[in-house]
């Protein structure tokens, strides 16, 4: 029994949502958790380096227009961390023309979404592509 | 006597020096003629000259002297320039004193025209400044059109942000209602789901609709063509349709193998909006149970796609428009109220950006074809 709660948890990945729009947060929040990855969202930039520093997350799902510091930025200092740099970084923004996808890629993105062209789970598909090329 | 009166029959210095110089040119001339007279001639003759040393040493001698002589006459002759330069320059200078002179002596007439060179002078001054006022405007308005060039493209991309989060809030929360996610929900309960989807994902189309044709006007939708196999990227167009193609029962007749390694150089995404808006329009404008059928060949130095549908097609008189912005045909709007009348139009753009060509062919109540190539190399 303590066997299989282990494996569990060490299977369950850690995901953080950066999304401001609390209403599409949680709807995204609640596919991810009917997958079983463990879920933690933060308003804003301030808020998702403060997980960042304190947990281990294994992939952060980042819009890019916030509050405060923008997405890009905020990107740009995830990667340049040395404790969380090699974090998975996956854009979820409505912003999606050309410009702004490549500024996201070449940022340091995974992928970037255009979440009114997608679905939550087509989001969570992604997600689990990546973890999954990842050792 | 007036100073500065001179007969053109005099003999000036100026003129003398005109005539030495002319002279010594002329003699320096007819010296260089010689000299390559003969050297021809004793190229002309060289055969018949034969062995005879002496004389083929002679005439090298004779064509030497002739070229000393013209290289001496040369040397005079700049030495002359030379002389007489200085001499035009102190002529310049007193020809200068005798204007002065003069204009002391016929004060009126001068006066009067050193008054017309003011005015003009003024209304030269004046033409300039009005020519950098010009020129510094023009700087103003360009710097105008370009800011609101950069206004206009944020608030497209703004515009569009603003447009799409709400959308995707109720996207999402359909979804999340129609994949169970708060429970099963009755066939009543979902079919106005359903529908209300297709409402929220028709008005992202024409916002994404949109936003792409504000692009094309600006001349901003530049394309990054990379060879890869086009196969892959018709099936995921294919799949998007999928629902309704299977809810309308229609007959798809794909004659194009999505394995083939066919690879063209074409922009991934925006080959994409291409095949998403033609294939759209064959499906909402086929009834149920009609065809849908999907060709490609190559022709020339280009590979050729046919997309026929058995839909309601375009009345004859309205074809030529079918390229337009924002055209629908009058059969079309009450068929299937819905509809940008932008898909053509942008799929046509993003074609001919590609170097190929898009045309169509349609029958009223038959159906619509349409064509467009992409070139191999």
């Amino acid at each position: 029994m303590e066997n299989n709660k282990e494996n569990n948890e060490q299977a369950t990945k850690h995901i953080l949502i950066v999304e401001d729009d609390t209403f599409m947060s949680s709807l995204l929040a609640r596919k991810f958790s009917s997958e079983n990855f463990k879920i933690s969202a933060a308003a804003n930039t301030q808020q998702a380096q403060e997980i960042l520093e304190k947990e281990n997350v294994n992939l952060v799902i980042l819009d890019v227009v916030l509050p405060g510091t923008d997405g890009i930025t905020f990107l740009k200092n995830i990667k340049a961390n040395s404790k969380y740099g090699s974090v998975p970084v996956v854009i979820a923004s409505n912003l999606g023309q050309p410009e702004e996808v490549k500024a996201g890629m070449n940022s340091g993105a995974t992928d970037y979404i255009v979440k009114s062209n997608s679905s939550p789970g087509e989001i969570v598909e992604k997600v689990k592509s990546i973890l999954e090329k990842r050792p | 006597m007036r100073k500065d009166l001179k007969s053109p029959l005099c003999k000036t210095p100026k003129m003398k020096s005109i005539q030495k110089e002319t002279r010594l040119s002329l003699i320096s001339g007819i010296i260089l003629f010689l000299g390559l007279l003969i050297v021809n001639l004793f190229w002309l003759f060289y055969s018949l000259l034969g062995k005879n040393h002496w004389l083929m040493a002679g005439i090298s001698v004779f064509a030497s002297f002739l070229i000393f002589v013209f290289l001496v006459f040369r040397g005079l002759r700049k030495n002359h320039l030379a002389k007489d330069s200085g001499e035009k320059e102190s002529d310049s200078k007193e020809e200068q004193k005798s204007v002065t002179f003069s204009q002391s002596n016929s004060s009126g007439e001068v006066q009067k025209t050193n008054e017309d060179f003011r005015k003009l002078k003024e209304e030269f001054s004046k033409t300039t400044q009005a020519l950098f006022q010009r020129e510094t405007e023009l700087i103003q308005a360009n710097k105008k059109i370009q800011e609101l060039d950069a206004i206009k493209s944020e608030f497209v991309s703004v515009a569009a942000h603003q447009l799409r989060t709400p959308l995707t809030g109720i996207k999402w929360s359909y979804l999340a209602l129609l994949e169970k996610e708060t429970g099963s929900l009755n066939p009543e309960q979902k079919k106005i789901i359903e529908e209300g989807l297709e409402a929220i994902d028709y008005a992202i189309d024409t916002t994404n609709d949109l936003l792409n044709t504000a692009r094309l006007e600006e001349g901003k939708t530049t394309i990054s063509p990379e060879e890869q196999p086009i196969g892959p990227v018709i099936q995921e167009i294919l799949k998007q349709h999928e629902p309704v193609i299977k809810e309308k029962k229609i007959k798809m007749n794909i004659d194009f193998p999505f394995s083939s390694p066919l690879s063209l150089k074409f922009d991934k995404e925006k080959i994409s909006i291409v095949f998403d808006n033609i294939f759209a329009n064959a499906v909402k404008y086929t009834p149920e149970g009609g065809s849908i059928e999907l060709k490609a060949f190559r022709e020339k130095d280009a590979v050729v796609f046919k997309i026929k549908d058995s839909g309601i097609g375009i009345p004859k008189a309205e074809q030529e428009k079918v390229f337009s912005k924002f055209f629908r045909a009058k059969n079309a709007v009450s068929f299937q109220t819905s509809g940008s009348g932008l898909g053509l139009y942008v799929a046509k753009n993003i074609v001919e950006k590609h170097g190929g060509e898009i045309s169509l062919e349609s029958e009223e109540g038959a159906g619509t074809t349409v064509a467009f190539s992409l070139p191999v190399k």
